[in-house]
């Protein structure tokens, strides 16, 4: 495990931040604490990248966000999934297991 | 979906942004105030927690700036913000601005006026269905080289039948008839046409039928279609018109069919024709029988319609094998006969496409040099400005995002100078006609539409970013401390700086000369044109134009009414004396042909002398006052019966009797094995420019009218008064003689002579304008752009004169770059005008294209204004006070 959290590897914030959502609806804060508790610390998204990501991720239509009082009664914009997204997530991640298997495979032959 | 929805959410970010300033306060608010709940949950201070937060996820603001920027809105808002910055900038500096606005109008707007002509002449289809598929053939003479529009109706017939690229072949020509029985006898211009004219122009009468094909025959040719002005204006718009029978010309003809307003075919009569309507105002049937021996008799014109997919070099091939078969079949007629094949279009404006495309060329280089002027303005401001943009720069603004500030402020000058030159274009539009030739075709039909405002949008764009692009550069290159430390305001420019100066000095001189010279060729052919003499005195001549109908006027019965009408005329007061000819020079299309000289048999036609023929009056030639060169005039004593004479003029004495008088000679128009009729030389007369004011006299042989009275005769009336004052008198005497008889047309000769030079005029006073314009541009440009170095070098000069440097050096310092730059540009424009004039030789007169007192003068005038212009700054030098130059600081 490496002494610092690090920022995520570029490109898959975007899947990662649909993962986090296909468990429940979440705030922003909370999709960062869970990827970072998710990743057991090796990944915490930098507050700008994430929230551009949700930006991104909301006007493809892949998330919805909606206004909520969260459990210490402060306001908070809570994202849901949706059916897209899902759909989204699912394909991403099959690509993913592909492309990670090739590049293990890359990087055991010597 | 999700393109929509982004749209959505970036135009809501747009437009209620505070809105959504406000949400995204609060979400990165509660982002914040989560993270920081969390450290103190582990037992950290409020403080301490929040300043960890801050630590660990950067400044809230930052992270707002990179969330706002990710949306394609931000670019948007970017443009929005430099586009009020650059208004802001350009209201602040008025002077500039108006300067800059008003040279641009003037450039972008006279671009705009030509364009809408050329969209309106050239470009704009014919008002046909599908017309680019229509097209004109033409007969070609291969041993001539001469190409002729009319060809004969066998040949056209077989064309028709045996081609396999067309899907109509229709043939027309020029008719006129007599309308009477109305309230006033009237002569209607139009068309004798095959059947199947309409069906391949894709037109319909709006009431009754179009003719049918059997009607084409001579002998049930007397059906008629109106044109719809005729309709309205003799007809009082009738619609139980159908059926009716009218008289034309003595005869009586049934009505089946009335045009659309908007129809007219041809679709402009032709721009060397002398017609009194410029629209159709009949169709009849063509009337002709398949007669084998008039293979060679031409006077029809044929248009056809492509078949869908037929290209026209196709058919322009398929019909020449058909023409080539023709010609192994009757090589007697058809012998060299070739076909061309051409699109409509060329027709209306073959003749004046050149001049436009030239007007468009001018009026471009004027744009030109209105970018130089307005980059010289933008590059002065860009040096006042070096602060401004140095500190934009070293606040963190990327050289793209400069470059893009400064790119906007250029474009939106050249948008707004745009706006206003369209404004301007229109008023020319309504001014432009006024002095338009009559006779440009489709000149009527100008107008400001979309293409032409497209046309200027795109000029304005690629106009701005000339001119923006090279000042706008610059801030990429500046080092950012230097001008931020400097104090001084009167620093010596940078050497890359003052190129680029010289370099606009140098172009707009280049520009504007070329043009100069352009207009000046013109100008010099007009002027050369203008004192031609055409061979008979123009002023205080009335023409009146009549023709007889076959029916009622016999030829034996046409000198009797000619006598007649001439008779009353010369007894009109004020009427000095009255002559008649068949084709009036400067208006129209001759006839002519070979004829043989007694004791000069030749081999062939082709070898054979040729010239035109004309019939006139007894005293045509003295009411003319074209001069009589040897033996004698045609009397009246030259009738039928008496022993059959002729004139030629000058040209032909001289080129078929060289050396010796061709009075008491023989010569004969019948040709071939046919027992020729001689006729006697009786005079010869002066030469009369004849075509036009631009082409030499033609060898050309006088016939006495009463010898052979035509149907169609201009009477010409040599006044003492103001001719135009007789017009009524001359009609009244003409309806005294016969109520039926209409008068095509009457006018001035001065008006005909005006006219036939008129296109000249036109593009004559455009080109002169245009330099003119360009003129005066540039000497503002060099003026603004020497006073400018001039100021930047107040500091360098006071200091040379308070080292001891004579006053008179440092003006000669000045003027010597003003001189060389001026030399310089000089040499650059007359090889640009070089190249140039090459395409303007078609329009000149007597002028070659590089005329060198033409070049030699323009170029004088201009560098004289050039040195004008860089004198008054060098004067200005010279008179620095070295006490105020060294104080500046």
């Amino acid at each position: 495990m490496p002494d610092k959290a690090t920022d995520v590897i570029q490109g898959t914030l975007d899947m990662l931040v649909l993962k986090t959502l296909a468990l429940e609806p979440m705030h922003g804060y909370g999709i960062s604490v869970r990827i970072e508790q998710m990743s057991r610390g090796v990944f915490r998204p930098n507050a700008g990248s994430l929230f551009l990501a949700i930006q991104r991720l909301e006007r493809d239509g892949l998330i919805d966000g909606e206004w909520k009082p969260t459990e210490n009664n402060r306001r908070a914009k809570y994202y849901v999934l949706t059916q897209k997204g899902r759909k989204r997530l699912n394909s991403e991640t099959r690509e993913w297991g592909r492309q990670a298997a090739a590049i293990a495979r890359i990087l055991e032959a010597s | 979906m999700s393109l929509l929805r982004n749209i959505r959410s970036g135009l809501r970010s747009l437009f209620r942004k505070g809105q959504v300033d406000r949400e995204l306060d609060e979400e990165l608010g509660a982002y914040v105030e989560m993270a920081a709940d969390e450290k103190m949950r582990q037992g950290m201070s409020r403080k301490e927690a929040l300043r960890a937060v801050r630590l660990e996820s950067g400044s809230l603001d930052a992270t707002k700036e990179i969330v706002r920027s990710g949306g394609w809105e931000s670019f948007v808002e970017a443009c929005w913000q430099d586009l009020r910055n650059a208004s802001r900038t350009l209201r602040k500096s008025p002077s500039f601005t108006a300067v800059a606005l008003l040279t641009l109008a003037l450039g972008i707007g006279a671009n705009t006026a030509i364009f809408s002509v050329v969209n309106a002449v050239v470009l704009r289809p014919l008002p046909y269905k599908d017309s680019n598929h229509l097209v004109q053939v033409i007969g070609h003479d291969q041993q001539r080289g001469v190409d002729f529009d009319w060809v004969s109706f066998p040949n056209y017939h077989d064309w028709a039948e045996q081609n396999k690229a067309f899907q109509y072949m229709a043939a027309y020509k020029f008719h006129a008839l007599n309308l009477t029985n109305v309230s006033q006898a009237q002569m209607l211009f139009g068309i004798k046409a095959s059947a199947n004219l309409l069906p391949t122009l894709g037109a319909e009468p709006i009431l009754g039928r179009n003719f049918r094909p059997e009607e084409d025959e001579p002998g049930r040719d007397h059906e008629v279609i109106l044109g719809y002005d005729t309709w309205t204006q003799w007809f009082g718009a009738d619609p139980q018109i159908i059926g009716k029978a009218i008289t034309l010309s003595g005869e009586l003809y049934t009505v089946i069919g009335v045009m659309p307003a908007k129809f007219n075919f041809p679709p402009t009569v032709p721009v060397t024709s002398f017609l009194p309507s410029r629209k159709t105002q009949f169709l009849a049937p063509l009337g002709i029988a398949f007669n084998p021996t008039q293979r060679d008799w031409n006077m029809l014109g044929v248009i056809a319609r492509l078949r869908p997919g037929v290209t026209i070099g196709e058919a322009g091939a398929d019909l020449s094998i058909v023409a080539r078969n023709l010609e192994l079949q009757y090589p007697a007629q058809d012998r060299g006969l070739a076909v061309r094949v051409e699109p409509l279009l060329n027709q209306v404006v073959g003749d004046v496409r050149p001049a436009l495309w030239i007007l468009l060329a001018a009026v471009s280089l004027v744009l030109l040099v209105a970018c130089a002027n307005v980059t010289s303005l933008l590059l002065a401001r860009s040096t006042i400005r070096e602060k401004e943009i140095a500190l934009r720069a070293s606040l963190g603004a990327s050289r793209p995002r400069l470059v893009q500030q400064l790119l906007t402020e250029s474009l939106l000058l050249a948008l707004v100078g745009g706006a206003l030159g369209v404004m301007l274009a229109y008023a020319g539009t309504l001014f432009l006609p006024r002095f338009s030739p009559d006779n440009l075709p489709r000149f009527g039909d100008v107008a400001i539409d979309g293409r032409v405002l497209a046309y200027t949008f795109l000029v304005s764009i690629v106009t701005g970013v000339i001119f923006g692009v090279m000042p706008s550069l610059r801030p990429s290159r500046v080092d950012v401390s230097e001008p931020l430390k400097s104090q001084s305001r009167t620093s010596t420019p940078g050497a890359k700086q003052s190129h680029l100066r010289g370099a606009l000095v140098v172009s707009e001189v280049a520009l504007s000369l070329a043009l100069l010279i352009g207009a000046g060729l013109m100008l010099k052919s007009f002027v050369r044109l203008e004192r031609v003499d055409p061979g008979f005195q123009a002023d205080k001549l009335l023409t009146v134009w009549t023709i007889l109908s076959e029916a009622k006027y016999p030829p034996q019965q046409r000198v009797g009414f000619y006598q007649r009408v001439w008779e009353r005329i010369r007894s009109v007061p004020g009427v000095k004396s009255v002559g008649a000819i068949d084709d009036l020079p400067l208006t129209g299309i001759r006839g002519g042909g070979p004829f043989t000289i007694e004791g000069h048999p030749t081999k062939s036609d082709n070898d054979a002398p040729t010239a035109y023929r004309c019939t006139v009056s007894a005293d045509y030639f003295k009411t003319m006052g074209i001069p009589l060169m040897q033996g004698r005039e045609f009397t009246d004593r030259d009738r039928e019966g008496a022993p059959t004479v002729l004139m030629v003029n000058e040209t032909a004495a001289r080129r078929y009797w060289p050396g010796q008088s061709p009075v008491g000679s023989h010569l004969s128009f019948t040709t071939g094995r046919m027992q020729p009729t001689w006729l006697e030389i009786v005079g010869v007369v002066k030469d009369v420019l004849h075509d036009s004011l631009e082409q030499p006299a033609k060898p050309t042989i006088y016939l006495p009218f009463l010898q052979g009275p035509p149907d169609f005769a201009v009477t010409v009336v040599r006044t003492g008064i103001d001719p135009a004052a007789l017009t009524s008198a001359v009609r009244e005497a003409i309806a005294a003689v016969d109520k039926d008889q209409p008068v095509m047309m009457s006018r001035t000769m001065t008006d005909i002579l005006a006219d036939s030079v008129a296109q000249r005029r036109f593009n004559t006073v455009l080109i002169v304008a245009f330099g003119a314009l360009a003129l005066i541009l540039a000497v503002v440009g060099v003026y603004g752009l020497m006073a400018y170095i001039v100021m930047q070098r107040t500091h360098e000069m006071g200091v040379r004169i308070a080292l001891g440097a004579e006053r008179s050096d440092v003006m000669k310092l000045v003027l010597a770059r003003g001189f060389r730059l001026t030399l310089i540009g000089i040499s650059f424009g007359i090889a640009m005008a070089l190249i140039l004039t090459r395409f303007l030789s078609k329009l000149l007169f007597n002028v070659p294209e590089t005329d060198p007192a033409t070049f030699i003068a323009v170029s004088a005038c201009l560098g004289g204004m050039a040195l004008l212009a860089s004198y008054l700054p060098a004067r200005r030098a010279m008179q620095v006070d070295p006490m105020v130059a060294l104080r500046y600081e």
